[in-house]
């Protein structure tokens, strides 16, 4: 029963606890295991998946640190898997939860900036000016940049949650409304549901990989 | 039907940490090891079919 437009991302108690939460680990059974020698072709393809990903990141960390991609690319497979499992009927969306995005950003941006500030002080000083910036303007770019630093967490989590809501809820409305049409606009609202189910899933992707890029972009930032 | 459930912030943050964690061994593990490509040897005759 929808109470509320917001009650479909509702975590329902029971044994006081969230049980439905335990939908993020469903991810885990999608990656393949690697117990043979001989890979199977589910494995190839998350392998394949997994190193354009690696190259991917490889290039905004550079050459000189080693295996810091590992992390984020399980970071784009957490949050994937939560946002395409989400999309299917009576999976509970974890990602469409501020709790979940923040506690994967927040930490994440917080020991960037400690990292950044203890041991390449003059380095996050230099990035606050950007360069080519008109001697008038440092003060205020200074300003500029230390507070877009600092709602950086808060923009990462705040993007995937409102993506993740933003469709659900768009799909819920619309398919709301089917029981009061008539049989054409019945059809022409299947239709533009399963548009919108492709379109989300497309999302689902695209918001993790935005996800893992821009934390990436962020920590290449700190050294 | 409890609206807007009241989430404990903190065990969902240890319980996603801990998930986090788990994707990651995962993604280690998942590698495939280099293989080896060999060729065969070609028998180099230029009979090839003659008895």
């Amino acid at each position: 029963m929808m109470t509320n437009l917001f009650s479909s991302f509702d975590p329902t108690a029971s044994f006081n606890m969230s049980l439905n939460w335990l939908s993020i680990f469903l991810g885990l059974f999608f990656i393949p295991p690697a117990y043979w020698l001989i890979p199977s072709r589910h494995l190839w393809l998350w392998y394949k998946i997994i190193i354009t990903l690696h190259y991917e990141f490889k290039t905004l960390i550079g050459n000189e640190k080693k295996g810091s991609t590992l992390m984020m690319i399980s970071l784009f497979s957490m949050i994937m898997f939560n946002n395409i499992l989400g999309l299917c009927p009576y999976i509970f969306t974890s990602t469409s939860h501020l709790v979940m995005t923040l506690s994967l950003a927040l930490p994440m941006w917080f020991s960037f900036m400690i990292y950044g500030w203890l041991n390449n002080s003059t380095h996050m000083f230099a990035h606050l000016v950007p360069q080519g910036t008109p001697n008038i303007l440092m003060p205020f770019m200074v300003i500029i940049e230390t507070i877009s630093n600092i709602i950086r967490p808060g923009t990462l989590a705040i993007r995937l949650a409102a993506n993740m809501i933003a469709g659900h809820l768009l799909m819920t409305l619309l398919g709301n409304t089917g029981p009061n049409l008539t049989l054409i606009v019945l059809n022409i609202l299947l239709i533009l549901q399963i548009l919108l189910l492709i379109l989300e899933s497309a999302v689902a992707i695209i918001q993790s990989y935005v996800f893992a890029i821009l934390s990436t972009l962020y920590s290449s930032e700190i050294h | 039907m409890p609206q807007m459930a009241p989430m404990s912030w903190l065990i969902l943050f240890f319980l996603f940490i801990v998930v986090f964690m788990l994707f990651n061994v995962l993604t280690y593990f998942s590698f495939i090891y280099p293989v080896k490509s060999f060729k065969k040897k070609k028998i180099d005759k230029k009979i090839y079919w003659k008895w």
